[in-house]
């Protein structure tokens, strides 16, 4: 019982990102050593129970094989070996709910923007469209995360509320207020860079895994592999929709939190930076929305106050890249570009 | 039952010390598996260096060394660099499915229809009315190639002198 807290834990106190850490690795070390093993996690929904069952003989052949190669045997090894059976199934169905992809988080967030587009319509000038892709390309570069599934996507909403948001997959949506608003290419950039970084932290993975979690229960892991299996029919599509709709909740009721606010608003800077734009944009783009009273509404009333946002930012300090210099190029492709918006959206 | 605790703890320990054991081993002869549609393996650990070979999702590539966010790895007959975010330890799989969407990535192999995404997006658009897929197929399609990010960033003075033209 001791060796089965000890397994289980240590897998539970694990990252919830595609690379399990801490123990986690450690089991897939015992089974990388057989060499004869392969990893079935992955191949799971396309196997049988038999085949399933064969390959999990396999493994525990291999386990110990490695225990006897390192003197380990008789009960002891019997002990190791029940253990790492019990921690491999509960490993596998905690996992299955937490396990989220590239290909995944593109796929729910697809649809997710797919509902987004449908709230609001997107902005036709391909001009400015691609104008904000090409910037929000670059900041991405620079980022953590420089590509997803396929790639960052920018789209410009036709509506004066004043907000910028981010899908898991890549998806940002800038509004046709939010651009208004902003001066400079600069401060684009900074605006694209914050939402860039929600997607590179994966802050709203993280929040469709959490979901996952919470319907699937950790203590009824055997029925969370069947949730979150890989058939796409009865549980599992309802399960994915329950993703999409973690999303969805996120975008238009919760948020992402204060913490993840900031914690965008630093990494944005820095990817801004990384870039060549000067970060100290973000915080003037701050102090607008500050007094901008379209922004009280909407999307943002889930934001820490853009005061203190600014403060935070202004105490952090980021300077402009060494090389940085101000540009008539970039100041007039700016202009050029958001001419598109028109008149002043009062 | 003391002594069966204290025999169950003996195990624990020994336990504890065979898994270390066992991790230390598994750092060396890294192969990581590309996890994206559309990698690139850059010619230096920089994000605006030159692209040397495009792997395919699911590629399995062997990692030479790190530095920071990247790994040097040996695809085929090229070495170049590769961003952390872009592979996994874990075996990618391919398949016949293609994904949904318009997106470079439709021809792909992959697994996608196998974990139910098809029948997610067939579910959403047979209820309709909520969703624009037709806008996300445009916005999927929107993307800026590499030699004109880098050209856009040059002119607006955003890259240091010491990157070279063509992202060398």
């Amino acid at each position: 019982m001791i060796i089965h807290s000890i397994l289980f834990l240590s897998m539970l106190a694990g990252q919830p990102s595609a690379s399990a850490e801490g123990f986690g690795d450690v089991l897939h070390t015992i089974e990388d050593i057989s060499k004869s093993v392969t990893d079935n996690e992955e191949a799971s929904g396309s196997e049988d129970e038999a085949a399933q069952k064969t390959a999990d003989d396999e493994k525990d052949a291999a386990v110990d094989k490695a225990l006897k190669g390192i003197g380990v045997d008789g009960t002891t090894a019997d002990d190791i070996q029940k253990s790492l059976g019990f921690a491999r199934r509960t490993k596998k169905a905690v996992e299955s709910a937490r396990d989220l992809d590239p290909a995944d988080e593109r796929q729910i967030g697809r649809v997710a923007a797919a509902e987004i587009l449908a709230k609001y319509s997107p902005f036709g000038d391909e001009g400015l469209n691609k104008y904000v892709q090409t910037v929000g390309q670059a900041v991405a570069m620079a980022s953590d995360r420089p590509q997803t599934f396929s790639g960052y996507h920018f789209q410009v909403l036709n509506t004066e509320e004043v907000n910028a948001l981010s899908i898991p997959g890549g998806f940002i949506f800038v509004t046709k207020g939010i651009l208004r608003l902003v001066e400079s290419e600069d401060e684009l950039a900074c605006v694209l860079a914050h939402e860039v970084a929600h997607v590179a932290l994966g802050h709203g993975s993280e929040a469709i895994v959490e979901a996952r979690r919470m319907k699937a229960g950790l203590g009824i892991a055997a029925d969370a592999s069947k949730t979150y299996g890989s058939k796409g029919t009865g549980k599992g599509l309802a399960a994915l929709r329950g993703d999409v709709k973690a999303v969805m909740d996120i975008l238009m009721r919760t948020g992402y939190g204060h913490g993840k606010e900031f914690e965008a608003d630093a990494k944005g800077a820095l990817y801004a930076q990384r870039t060549g734009y000067d970060p100290s944009a973000l915080t003037a783009v701050m102090r607008k929305l500050k007094s901008s009273a379209a922004s009280q509404g909407g999307f943002l009333k889930t934001h820490p106050k853009a005061g203190k946002r600014a403060q935070q930012l202004e105490e952090a300090a980021l300077e402009p890249p060494a090389w940085y210099s101000e540009s008539e190029t970039r100041d007039m492709r700016f202009e050029s570009a958001l001419a598109a918006l028109g008149g002043s959206g009062e | 039952m003391l002594k069966r605790s204290a025999r169950e703890a003996r195990r624990a320990v020994a336990l504890i010390v065979v898994l270390a054991v066992l991790a230390g081993a598994a750092a060396f002869g890294a192969q990581v598996h590309v996890q994206i549609a559309s990698a690139k393996l850059k010619k230096s650990p920089q994000w605006f260096a030159a692209t040397v070979a495009e792997p395919a999702l699911g590629d399995t590539l062997n990692v030479l060394k790190k530095a920071g966010c990247w790994y040097q790895v040996k695809a085929g007959d090229t070495t170049g660099w590769i961003h952390k975010s872009a592979v996994t330890g874990k075996k990618t799989k391919k398949s016949r499915a293609s994904t949904v969407g318009a997106t470079q990535t439709s021809a792909d192999d992959i697994t996608l229809a196998g974990k139910g995404f098809n029948e997610l997006e067939a579910d959403y658009r047979k209820n309709g009315g909520t969703v624009n897929f037709e806008a996300i197929d445009a916005m999927e399609a929107r993307s800026v190639d590499e030699a004109r990010l880098i050209s856009f960033l040059r002119k607006g003075a955003l890259l240091p002198k010491s990157a070279k033209k063509g992202g060398k």
